[in-house]
């Protein structure tokens, strides 16, 4: 079994506009993501009891409408914030695919994460995403693009620290044939990596505040 | 210095007897909880989170440089950079009453106090004290207003930063910050408020007395026509 990360870097507040911004990259799989918020919202979108979120992913190419990776990162973001915390607001969470080496779907989570740490914004649990697939009866974490494509079997985990400490699945995307044990395998794979995606945010936050340390 | 991500516990020793939580922390039972991402403070029974933000949300106490957009009945409407516009009445005003209002137009800037922030509703802001007096608040008057991150207001203006002393010995200048980003600055010429406007953009990163006095002098030096 494979277990390691491709090496992370994460550049915060990379896009000026935004309220809260990362360039994030998981070895060359790279995204930009923003975030901006809570903020003003179409009279047709607003809701009177929570914040309306509006997540879009889109690639370096192609139709961008919709990509499947949307669902995923709202429920997971649906989860991470208490929405009723600003009612009659918006969020608007963008993620740019920049370059795609694998690993997308999870790749988009953590820098989500990092736009929402960057933004300062209240919410309740930092989250990371965790992708493992299955070539061969064997189990890679954080695959590139070759592996994804040989395999046959993908399991993308959006992982939340629990109360605990320790990381819990808070949303996952299973494709392909996978059995209970299977499953479990790939779990007791991705909590060790999710464990180690929370310890780099707060490395990156550390050098972030590192400014007001005079 | 320790800094806390959201879901985390706190667990300092100097928090355990303190009788104040402040921003950014939650007390769920026993646990106290933190909610925005941010280092670690504490102070005389106090703890709070310093949270590095662009984005305003407003707080009671707050003293923030808000846009009036437009006037309604006995109310002014606010911008003061959150989702939704601000409420200043007409009577919050120093000396004003209901014959005599305050001559306010759109576009106009004011310096005012947040006093209430109750949730699904505008926040209200007052430009009085309970005294009834303006101390400072009020309109501003010509000058130029721009943006800054939240945290880097906040160090401006700590007692303990060395920011606007050091361009105090250069520069003769107004400043009026608030607490929502916005910084408003006014000097004799135009020339130099935009060496002002730079020197505060510039200095947010940096931390060291000697490279701060460096960039100053170098803006107060350089010219910025042509």
């Amino acid at each position: 079994m494979a277990g390691r990360l491709r090496e992370m870097r994460c550049e915060l507040s990379f896009l000026k506009n935004a309220d809260g911004s990362a360039c994030f990259s998981q070895g060359s799989t790279c995204i930009w993501a923003s975030c901006s918020g809570p903020g003003d919202v179409h009279a047709s979108k607003a809701n009177e009891e929570a914040m309306t979120l509006d997540i879009s992913y889109r690639a370096n190419c192609g139709d961008n409408k919709f990509s499947v990776l949307n669902n995923i990162i709202q429920s997971t973001l649906a989860k991470a914030i208490n929405l009723e915390l600003f009612p009659h607001t918006g969020l608007v969470v963008t993620i740019h695919g920049i370059q795609d080496d694998g690993s997308m779907g999870a790749v988009s989570l953590n820098g989500a994460c990092f736009a929402l740490l960057d933004n300062g914004m209240p919410f309740e649990t930092v989250f990371c995403g965790v992708l493992i697939v299955r070539v061969k009866d064997e189990l890679i974490i954080d695959p590139t693009a070759k592996q994804e494509a040989a395999s046959t079997g993908k399991v993308l985990f959006a992982v939340c620290k629990g109360t605990d400490g320790f990381p819990e699945v808070c949303s996952m995307d299973v494709i392909g044939n996978w059995d209970y044990l299977q499953l479990e395998a790939a779990w007791s794979l991705a909590q060790p990596s999710a464990s180690a995606i929370f310890e780099f945010y707060t490395s990156v936050m550390k050098r972030k505040h590192s400014v007001d340390e005079h | 210095m320790a800094v806390y991500l959201p879901g985390d516990v706190i667990n300092e020793p100097s928090s355990s007897d303190s009788s104040i939580i402040g921003y950014g922390i939650n007390l769920r039972g026993e646990k106290k909880v933190v909610t925005q991402p941010g280092a670690f403070r504490s102070d005389e029974g106090k703890i709070w989170l310093s949270v590095h933000s662009k984005r305003y949300i407003p707080q009671e106490g707050d003293r923030v440089i808000a846009i009036v957009t437009s006037k309604t009945g006995d109310f002014f409407r606010l911008d003061i950079g959150t989702a939704e516009y601000a409420m200043i009445s007409f009577t919050n005003f120093e000396g004003a009453t209901k014959r005599n209002r305050p001559n306010l137009k759109t576009g106009d800037i004011i310096y005012a106090t947040v006093f209430d922030t109750t949730p699904r509703t505008e926040a209200e802001l007052t430009c009085v004290d309970d005294e009834k007096r303006a101390r400072g608040m009020g309109q501003l008057n010509g000058g130029y207003m721009f943006k800054v991150s939240l945290n880097h207001c906040r160090r401006l203006i700590n007692p303990s930063c060395e920011i606007l002393q050091t361009m105090g010995k250069f520069f003769k200048f107004e400043i009026t910050v608030g607490m929502n980003g916005r910084i408003w600055v006014n000097a004799p010429t135009t020339e130099e408020i935009i060496k002002i406007h730079d020197v505060i953009n510039k200095s947010e990163f940096i931390t060291g007395e000697d490279e701060l006095i460096s960039l100053v002098q170098h803006s107060y030096t350089r010219s910025v026509s042509g």
